[in-house]
């Protein structure tokens, strides 16, 4: 696949979205205005912006609660992703879902998902309902390492596999489940394999493992598995190793793992990779990167004066959308 | 005087049999329990030989010390061998087979067990320079390594330690690879092909959009074989012990030819020249911008101003052809019991 100047330079600005989105987020997070939690994806960018680039319009994700590069890589309106986390009456949940439920449905993202592992079994539905409906849509079920050891992975690759779904399962192994490692040679680990597609075999479905930190890896891959499902092919498992450089949540301290780790995967940051792709082809210098940056951190600035300018839920709504056909 | 010990090496590639080819072909998935696996066979057949040590490149599986720790009962009881693993950082990527490479030579090992696919081997190669190796195959369009039992493979190696210095030039064979040199300074090699694709990025590295293959030059072109050399392998031979290669332009046909690329991928590929090339001769590239593939993994950015040729030539290192070790071995009654 030989793709256009012009795409290759939207992954980078997709990637270069999240980047500034989390970054600010992190930024406001310490500084006690937003409410509850954030997960964030910063340093895992080239896996949602890899694995969406592969999707069409009519085609669905589900997502983890490190949702918010899902949600942006997947064309999210960043004001609106802004003011749900800050908990505005202006964004996507009318402020009442948060970090872990952004939704966007007419995008075909049918939610982040406070619970870990819960995604899987929405995505095999989803799988379910394009077969039934005849429909030609594929969902990529993004979930993490530590979610490959919850029942809700082996129950949705194993129905998927003997329904023949059209279902992607993207695997970011970032190495840690909250603060348990994947894999550790000589100590505590929550897996003893190296690899989660080494699962892929035990369903009978294709499993391959990428490079999470290379955009263009991620998405030959995934190009490849949606184009399977899509041809009645049947589900994938994509592993895709990457790194966050956050706490599993903001406020933690990481005394699980070592610095020098951090520092290493950091060398690996998919942006500067990417960049530096797009510069030795001479499709993107100096100058051109500098005016991405500054488009984002125009649209980031932006969003966040909309949060400014939002209002809080009134309370009068408390109830509004909580319950089916609202609360009687 | 130095001390003459008898040691062999293991270099288990924890990455190889998982990459897109499980996608885009149907290349078999060897994963690390087996490697174990493999591992531990070759080190119970090591073991009846006396070998005074076996070295094993660390990994993030820790696949050396699990073949050990697996043992058990009577086998465990019966286990002499001298096992190290290597002391050195493990990054997760193919500068751990390098490094494991250079440390095992430094070692004076007799010989080092590869287990990968041509991608490994190609990396292992380009830091020897005289240490002999055995290759199995754990990846996927392998031409460059075996495919055999590895307790075979243990057997021939400890053997090869105790064979004479003649004896192991006898059963060892060069090894041919395809120089890449950028700007005049050798960058890379090729133990089977390196092909030039009209690509931006290396992304997931293995090359299965044929409509993208420009240049290809191999080290061996046969009937048999998987990959790229399936391509000029269809219209004429050359061995993989016998001097020369070939280039040939992917393009508007003169020749179409059905090959075999992957694992279960057969297409038609257009040739528009091909011609072969003598051994140690320079074959020059036009200037452009490109990715070049070594092996099967597209690995190299060229900037279009920057001058590429490529030189047929031998690597340092030899390989062991372990049928002819077994043989010799056994012409000397090394196994026999008395």
């Amino acid at each position: 696949m030989k793709e256009s100047n012009e795409e290759l330079v939207g992954l980078l600005e997709k990637m270069l979205v999240i980047r500034e989105f989390e970054t600010t987020v992190q930024k406001h997070f310490a500084e006690g205005e937003i409410p509850g939690f954030v997960h964030l994806y910063l340093g895992e960018e080239a896996v949602g912006v890899g694995a969406c680039s592969a999707l069409k319009e009519e085609d669905y994700i589900t997502s983890t609660h490190r949702g918010h590069g899902h949600l942006l890589a997947r064309g999210g309106d960043i004001k609106k992703t802004m003011a749900e986390i800050f908990g505005k009456a202006t964004g996507y949940n009318k402020g009442k879902g948060g970090s872990m439920h952004i939704a966007d449905v007419s995008l075909g993202i049918l939610g982040a998902n406070g619970i870990v592992g819960a995604g899987l079994p929405i995505a095999a539905g989803s799988g379910i309902s394009a077969q039934i409906l005849g429909k030609e849509s594929v969902t990529i079920c993004f979930f993490g390492d530590g979610a490959s050891n919850r029942g809700t992975f082996h129950e949705a690759i194993n129905l998927a596999s003997v329904w023949n779904l059209p279902v992607v399962f993207v695997c970011e192994n970032n190495m840690y489940g909250i603060s348990m490692p994947q894999y550790r040679a000589d100590g505590r680990k929550g897996q003893n394999i190296k690899d989660v597609s080494d699962r892929a075999v035990a369903y009978g479905i294709s499993g391959v493992t990428v490079d999470g930190n290379d955009v263009m890896a991620v998405r030959e891959a995934v190009i490849e598995a949606v184009k399977k499902a899509r041809a009645n092919g049947g589900p994938s498992l994509v592993e895709c190793k990457t790194y966050r450089w956050r706490g599993h949540f903001e406020g933690d301290p990481t005394v699980y793992r070592p610095d020098e780790e951090l520092e290493q995967w950091k060398k690996k940051d998919p942006i500067d990779r990417f960049v530096k792709v797009l510069k030795d082809q001479e499709i993107l210098d100096d100058e051109g990167y500098k005016e991405l940056r500054d488009k984002v951190k125009g649209q980031i600035d932006e969003a966040l004066q909309f949060v400014q300018d939002s209002p809080e839920p009134d309370v009068s709504e408390v109830t509004t959308d909580v319950y089916y056909g609202g609360a009687e | 005087m130095a001390e003459d010990i008898k040691s062999v090496g293991i270099i288990a590639n924890p990455a190889s049999g998982r990459d897109i080819r499980r996608l885009v072909a149907h290349g078999s998935v060897f994963d690390n329990a087996e490697k174990v696996n493999i591992v531990r066979r070759i080190l119970l057949a090591l073991n009846t030989l006396n070998l005074d040590r076996v070295y094993i490149m660390p990994d993030s599986f820790g696949i050396g010390n699990e073949a050990v720790n697996g043992l058990w009962g009577e086998e465990k009881e019966n286990f002499k061998l001298d096992v190290e693993i290597l002391g050195m950082t493990v990054t997760g990527t193919a500068e751990d087979s390098f490094n494991a490479a250079v440390l095992m030579e430094e070692k004076n090992v007799d010989i080092i067990i590869v287990l990968g696919g041509d991608g490994t081997n190609r990396v292992v190669v380009k830091a020897l320079t005289n240490t002999p190796i055995l290759s199995l195959s754990t990846g996927t369009n392998n031409v460059f390594p075996i495919m055999a039992e590895s307790t075979m493979l243990g057997l021939a190696a400890g053997l090869f330690t105790k064979f004479s210095n003649e004896e192991k030039e006898k059963v060892t064979e060069p090894i041919k690879c395809i120089y890449v040199i950028k700007d005049g300074k050798i960058e890379d090699l090729a133990l089977i092909d390196a092909v030039v694709v009209n690509e931006s990025y290396i992304g997931s590295r293995a090359l299965w959009h044929t409509d993208l293959l420009e240049e290809i030059f191999v080290t061996r072109s046969t009937s048999y074989d998987i990959g790229m050399v399936s391509i000029p392998g269809r219209l004429t031979e050359v061995k993989v012990n016998e001097d020369g290669g070939v280039f040939l332009k992917v393009g508007e046909p003169n020749q179409k030819v059905r090959a075999a690329i992957a694992p279960g991928v057969i297409r038609e590929i257009g040739v528009e020249d091909w011609r072969k090339v003598e051994q140690e001769e320079i074959v020059e590239l036009p200037v452009k911008k490109r990715i070049i593939a070594l092996d099967g993994e597209r690995e190299l950015i060229i900037k279009k101003d920057e001058k590429v040729t490529m030189q047929l030539s031998h690597a340092d290192a030899r390989f062991l052809d372990y049928k002819q070790a077994l043989k010799l071995a056994d012409s000397k009654k090394m196994l026999e019991v008395l």
